[in-house]
């Protein structure tokens, strides 16, 4: 699916380097809303990004200015609407701010205009990517720019970090006893981006993503035990 | 905050009326959100919070005492996060009071100064918990 991405008001971030990608910036003043929250921005075919950075005229205390940027993505025509979502960011973050509607997200973390940490961008990455797929889009996409909460992930992976400061293995075993392989299987997927060095021959990041891409648990489990010694059933 | 910070007055009564509304900003929006932030720090960024439960007390002792030595931007330990955080924002509020008190461009770049690197500091923290 094509897409397009402008960024707007103003365009004083690094948007093409962090995503990848063009991104054609616009200057927009204030909160036209005769610019991009009109249906004829959007004339083309294909689905339309748009970054959208209001500085001070959109804070967090805003609500009322918030509801008018709403309302105009749901007075855009039938056959637009559902082809365009706007990503309102800003250098503080908008902690209160929630869209009431699918197609406009105020995003939670800060964006610095020089500065993206490298998580951040692959989650930003991972959502254009989503967004370019021919699937439909549902309201669960701007998920996508969240790391997950995955606690037993997050917890295997720094039981696994911890490998050369304690005897791990009585809590990894417990860990796979307990938790399901899914949560693991990710757990599995970040270990391997970050191993560095092990007494074996490591994994690679290409060997688990495309085990773990193959659904082969078995495959993976199999590895982690060559690295971590035995695992129950 | 910062671009009000960043654009001189028109008057002395227009900077006034800046400094009055800094101040406010930081007493109303900032100092309650970064003292609340602060409170968990650094406990909020240690392994420990995850590994409590699977691991004996004084395992999660020595990973956390390691990871709290694991560096986390250009000179800062993770231990000290907490403190330079602090150390700033005290700098930030020190700079907006005097700016508030005797407005003058020069009190407003210094406020400037101080809360843009304050801004830096916080930007550049870790988000999530920090692996040894």
């Amino acid at each position: 699916m094509q897409l397009r991405i402008f960024s707007v008001y103003p365009a004083d971030r690094l948007w093409s380097f962090w995503l990848d990608r063009q991104v054609d910036e616009r200057q927009v003043a204030n909160l036209d809303p005769e610019t991009f929250q009109q249906s004829d921005w959007y004339d083309e075919s294909g689905r339309f990004l748009v970054l959208v950075h209001f500085s001070n005229l959109l804070k967090d205390e805003h609500k009322e200015r918030a509801a008018a940027i709403e309302k105009h993505w749901r007075d855009l025509d039938d056959g637009v609407r559902e082809r365009v979502w706007w990503l309102v960011y800003s250098g503080t973050g908008y902690w209160d701010l929630v869209s009431t509607i699918p197609g406009v997200h105020y995003f939670r973390n800060p964006v610095s205009r020089e500065w993206l940490s490298d998580d951040e961008k692959r989650h930003f990455r991972q959502f254009v990517s989503a967004l370019e797929a021919d699937e439909q889009i549902g309201a669960t996409i701007w998920a996508k720019l969240y790391p997950t909460e995955n606690v037993a992930a997050a917890t295997l992976l720094a039981l696994l970090t911890s490998s050369e400061l304690t005897d791990i293995q009585p809590a990894i075993n417990k860990l796979l006893a307990e938790r399901r392989m899914e949560s693991l299987a990710r757990a599995h997927r970040q270990f391997a981006a970050r191993v560095k060095q092990s007494p074996k021959t490591p994994p690679t990041l290409d060997f688990w993503v495309a085990a773990l891409g193959e659904g082969n648990y078995s495959t993976v489990r199999d590895q982690l035990v060559e690295v971590l010694g035995a695992v129950p059933d | 905050m910062l671009p009000v910070l960043n654009t001189p007055g028109d008057s002395p009564e227009d900077s006034s009326r800046r400094a009055g509304l800094c101040l406010e900003d930081w007493s109303n929006e900032v100092a309650p959100r970064l003292d609340a932030a602060l409170a968990m720090l650094p406990d909020c960024l240690l392994p420990g919070l995850l590994l409590r439960g699977w691991l004996d007390d004084k395992a999660v002792e020595r990973i956390d005492t390691v990871t709290l030595n694991t560096v986390v931007g250009e000179n800062l330990l993770l231990r000290n996060v907490a403190t330079e955080i602090r150390g700033s924002a005290e700098g930030a509020r020190s700079a907006l009071g005097k700016y508030s008190s005797s407005p003058s461009n020069a009190s407003r770049s210094q406020a400037f100064s101080k809360v843009m690197t304050l801004r830096i500091i916080l930007q550049q923290s870790p988000k999530n918990v920090v692996l040894p």
